[in-house]
């Protein structure tokens, strides 16, 4: 069998709609936490949720404080897929306060001998230069205020 | 009661889970994999009646819609296809496919094919950020997430809830290298110590390199048959006797306990149930899990019911599940040792299920197994497909 490889380039433009996550994206972006609530049941999201996921309820916006409590961390030196980091980085699921669930985020200056412990108190900081998706604002910084 | 219907195997075949670098297509080996089931079924391409393919993502193929194709390389053109996809879970939700269809009676013969070009058509960079969408693509993943990342975060959780150690998660890649090394179509089978992988490089907190599974080119595919369509064999024979899935929130965190993959949990009871499994700890011989991760073979073996939370590591560092232990878990070598080639995995987990549990394979070393579980997710067992199988007698 002949043996043939050869180099293909695949470039893809995308026109990406955030839809009815915009409001959630917007203020993320500056440092702000709009999650959702199920007037049902009371469960709290961040991100939101549109529909429960305990009952089905249609939710309702509400905003939180932003500040939360560092669940659990991972710190590496994996460049992440979107955006363009410096490594290393460290990874999080925080307890957002006033919320049910974990939100994923990034925290901002991690250092492997600075790296953020589960209980660290943390906060939004919004959108930190450019990102090629309003996600990329996904990201933390220690909470100065506690 | 009517009579069981549940599908018999009649035969399976493989290519190597590799990084191919010999200029041979996905095309090529889902042609190799296809007519080496066939054979081994005893069937010609045209007693099929129904071709499931599984295959994760068109952006690494480069084929959206690869059913007729892959009808066309198989000699089968004009059989009713649909490709099946669920991330790294694909071959497993394409075996429910297939049990589905003969089940309900719309098909007779089905073939399944799972294949995946991961590790040669693609750098592992876009790989990685292609693998990256397997979750919740626009929350999470956009924000940087990756499957490291994600279920590093999960087994840190279980580390913290209960007390499972990166000398535990060790072992797992110890067993499954070494496992791998007793299979053909292994990707890295090797020997390693504890220590071997405590300090091989970090990629991302508890997880190092060696306790990731790997990146891999590969096909698979296996022939179920409604038994009234089954041509009788001299030899023995298994059977899928159960089969369940479920899924998951998207998002790790909005889950309850995300260290628990609940997902494999409500679908192995699902798929217990039809197999009329009570005690799966007691009453499974062998099983193989998804191991994309070390941890994930522990959270797995708990999800599964095989071991209780918080013991499946202990029970690791005592040889539990090794190839001579009480359950062996992953003796192809798993994800870590035999590969991972996403669309194919559960299609392989099945092709060599079938072989252990009736003499067939050097994976087994003589062992007589007589009731399996096969275990394939995607996302972080975000979505999940669980299978019993059973030797028939």
């Amino acid at each position: 069998m002949t043996e043939q490889s050869f180099p293909l380039v695949l470039a893809l433009n995308y026109h990406h709609a955030t839809g009815e996550m915009a409001p959630y994206f917007e203020a993320l972006e500056v440092g702000r936490a709009r999650a959702s609530k199920c007037p049902t049941c009371g469960d709290v999201r961040m991100p939101p949720r549109p529909v429960c996921p305990d009952d089905g309820t249609q939710t309702e916006a509400i905003d939180l404080s932003g500040a939360g409590q560092v669940a659990a961390v991972t710190h590496g030196d994996a460049v992440p897929p979107f955006g363009d980091h410096a490594t290393p980085q460290s990874f999080v699921l925080v307890a957002m306060d006033g919320a049910d669930n974990f939100m994923f985020g990034r925290m901002i200056d991690a250092h492997a001998d600075d790296a953020v412990a589960v209980g660290t108190r943390v906060r939004l900081a919004g959108a930190q230069g450019a990102s090629p998706h309003p996600s990329g604002a996904a990201v933390f910084k220690r909470d100065q205020d506690q | 009661m009517g009579a069981d219907i549940r599908p018999v195997v009649l035969g399976g075949g493989a290519v190597p889970f590799r990084r191919y670098k010999d200029g041979s297509h996905w095309r090529d080996w889902v042609r190799h994999a296809g007519r080496a089931a066939l054979q081994d079924a005893g069937l010609a391409p045209l007693d099929i009646d129904s071709l499931v393919v599984a295959n994760e993502t068109d952006f690494i193929s480069l084929q959206v819609n690869p059913g007729p194709v892959v009808a066309d390389e198989l000699g089968m053109s004009g059989v009713a296809t649909v490709r099946v996809e669920a991330g790294g879970g694909s071959g497993g939700a394409a075996l429910r496919t297939a049990f589905a269809q003969i089940m309900g009676g719309t098909a007779k013969r089905v073939l399944v094919v799972g294949f995946e070009a991961g590790a040669s058509h693609l750098s592992a960079k876009d790989v990685q950020l292609i693998y990256g969408l397997s979750f919740d693509a626009e929350i999470d993943g956009m924000a940087g997430a990756t499957a490291v990342s994600l279920y590093a975060l999960s087994i840190s959780m279980h580390m913290m809830a209960l007390g499972t150690t990166s000398a535990q998660m060790a072992a797992v890649s110890v067993k499954n290298h070494g496992h791998a090394k007793a299979n053909p179509n292994a990707h890295k089978p090797m020997d390693l110590s504890i220590d071997d992988v405590l300090t091989s490089p970090n990629v991302s907190t508890p997880y190092r390199r060696l306790d990731c599974s790997l990146i891999s080119d590969g096909a698979a595919a296996i022939v179920l048959a409604h038994p009234d369509h089954a041509p009788a064999s001299p030899t023995p024979r298994s059977r899928i006797v159960g089969s369940g899935a479920a899924t998951d929130h998207a998002r790790l965190g909005d889950r309850a306990e995300p260290h628990v993959f609940d997902a494999k949990a409500r679908a192995a009871r699902d798929a217990y149930a039809m197999a009329g499994i009570d005690d799966p700890a007691s009453e499974i011989n062998v099983a193989e899990i998804y191991d994309a991760f070390t941890g994930a073979e522990i959270q797995g073996l708990e999800a599964l019911g095989l071991a209780n939370p918080g013991w499946a590591g202990p029970a690791l560092l005592d040889g539990a599940y090794t190839a001579d232990g009480p359950l062996p878990v992953n003796l192809s070598g798993g994800l870590i040792g035999q590969g991972g080639a996403p669309g194919a995995v559960g299609v392989m987990q099945a092709v060599n299920m079938d072989r252990m549990l009736t003499g067939r394979s050097e994976m087994a070393s003589g062992r007589d197994f007589r009731l399996g579980v096969v275990d394939a997710h995607g996302g972080i067992c975000t979505s999940s497909a669980v299978h019993v199988m059973k030797r028939m007698d």
